[in-house]
């Protein structure tokens, strides 16, 4: 292991390994780990004492194929892999979340208290979905037909946490925009959980949610695009992914609470624009600004405009205002010209 | 009965939101008096007065309709006789 070389959250993550395969990787990454203690980031000045540094805690629990929750306990922080690919996947990704938030926002768990990280796997009969409860993860195991199990795509994982941390800080109402403004943070989360363990810059990223989720019968690489709104799947049986990535094609619906999963599309868009703009790592400043602005007192309904000053305010601190502004002015959340010049749709 | 001169019953299911947030519609139409009658009891065993109640985030909206009754649920709120009508609907209706 070669001190420096390997990033410090790839570090901890093979130190997290409890698996015999690894045991040497992990091993050795624990020893460099206690060699380098210093943490990249310093918790924020407003954290509350005490709980800045509580560790990691996360239990995994098991539905049996029913829906009572939480279930059986079947894997605690310390404890082995347990050969159960959805347990093992649900508690990996929670570490990956949990870095990400740690690491980089300095935020200690999904209440920045040090909450235990709660999920349960194999929730119902061929349940087609995974969701947040208000205390925790849920993920099925899919149909087999179209869905694998939810637990395969780190994203998915990212985004439920994200919903937490949205509930924690501004708690967006789950309905029409500020319910699609819940939507694509929790996307944005997902997606950045996914960019950071894997060390990749915006322009190296997917930025695609969901991502082997569909079964092979499905015509679809995933089931949300932030880059492309709109273009994750087209398929005989499910359609097309009916996602806008503009406000002249924002969707009136009584359906999915006003259209919480399609309307996110806008923003969704609007911060990849954003980190593909400002190059690098997406997290670091495009994140930053995104985390702040939702964690800085916004309301509860707010619209995406309401967002999107509040992130143009933080921008100024990162000296980004002007990106962030002309994405929302590529979007058609503010706007400059009369009509788009995008001829999507 | 209100229903007798209609042996005609449609009840459709629409489901929204989830993770996916992708539509799934499920319906079944009892074309004759005998087979509609085979639904009546699921139908009427329902609470179609129940109020929309909040979503989590990512749960499922389920949207239930048998010719002129709706309702829109919860997936929290899909227990019972709505889990009953549901789950026959979408067994019978795929």
């Amino acid at each position: 292991m070669h001190r420096g070389i390997v990033p410090p959250h790839l570090l901890r993550r093979i130190a997290d390994l409890h698996d015999d395969r690894f045991e040497t990787a992990a091993e050795a990454a624990r020893r460099a780990l206690a060699e380098c203690p210093v943490r990249p980031e310093t918790p924020r000045a407003t954290a509350r004492p005490g709980a800045g540094r509580r560790a990691l805690r996360r239990e995994v629990h098991d539905a049996e194929n029913r829906t009572t929750l939480p279930g059986r306990l079947v894997r605690a922080e310390g404890e082995p892999a347990t050969g159960d690919v959805a347990v093992d996947e649900a508690f990996d990704g929670f570490g990956a979340t949990d870095a990400l938030f740690r690491d980089v926002f300095a935020r200690t768990s999904i209440d920045d208290a040090g909450m235990t990280l709660s999920g349960t796997v194999h929730y119902g009969q061929a349940y087609d979905n995974a969701f947040w409860d208000g205390r925790q993860m849920v993920f099925g195991d899919g149909d087999g037909q179209i869905f694998g199990r939810f637990t395969a795509s780190l994203s998915v994982i990212g985004h439920e946490l994200g919903h937490g941390v949205v509930e924690h800080t501004a708690g967006l109402v789950y309905r029409g925009q500020s319910g699609a403004l819940n939507e694509s943070v929790a996307d944005v989360f997902g997606a950045l959980v996914e960019q950071y363990a894997a060390n990749q810059s915006a322009d190296e990223a997917t930025w695609l949610i969901g991502a082997g989720l569909f079964t092979d019968r499905v015509e679809g690489q995933a089931l949300r695009s932030l880059a492309e709104p709109g273009t994750a799947y087209d398929d005989d049986v499910l359609g097309r992914d009916p996602q806008p990535a503009h406000m002249d094609d924002y969707i009136h619906t009584d359906q999915d609470n006003g259209g919480v999963h399609l309307n996110s599309g806008i923003p969704n868009k609007a911060f990849h624009l954003v980190a593909t703009e400002l190059g690098g790592h997406a997290w670091q400043v495009a994140g930053r600004i995104w985390y702040e602005a939702l964690s800085a007192g916004l309301s509860a309904t707010a619209t995406f405009a309401d967002f999107a000053r509040g992130t143009v305010e933080v921008a100024r601190r990162h000296d980004a205002a002007d990106v962030v502004c002309s994405a929302w002015q590529a979007v058609g959340v503010w706007s400059t010209q009369p009509t788009r010049s995008s001829s999507s749709g | 009965m209100e229903h007798a001169a209609d042996p005609v019953l449609v009840v459709r299911v629409i489901r929204t939101g989830g993770f996916a947030g992708l539509r799934r519609q499920w319906q079944i139409e009892a074309a004759s008096e005998d087979e509609a009658r085979r639904w009546w009891p699921l139908v009427e065993a329902c609470p179609w007065d129940t109020p929309p109640g909040e979503c989590v985030p990512d749960g499922f909206v389920y949207e239930v309709v048998a010719n002129d009754r709706s309702a829109t649920l919860a997936e929290q709120q899909l227990d019972g006789p709505w889990r009953d009508l549901v789950d026959a609907v979408v067994e019978r209706g795929a």
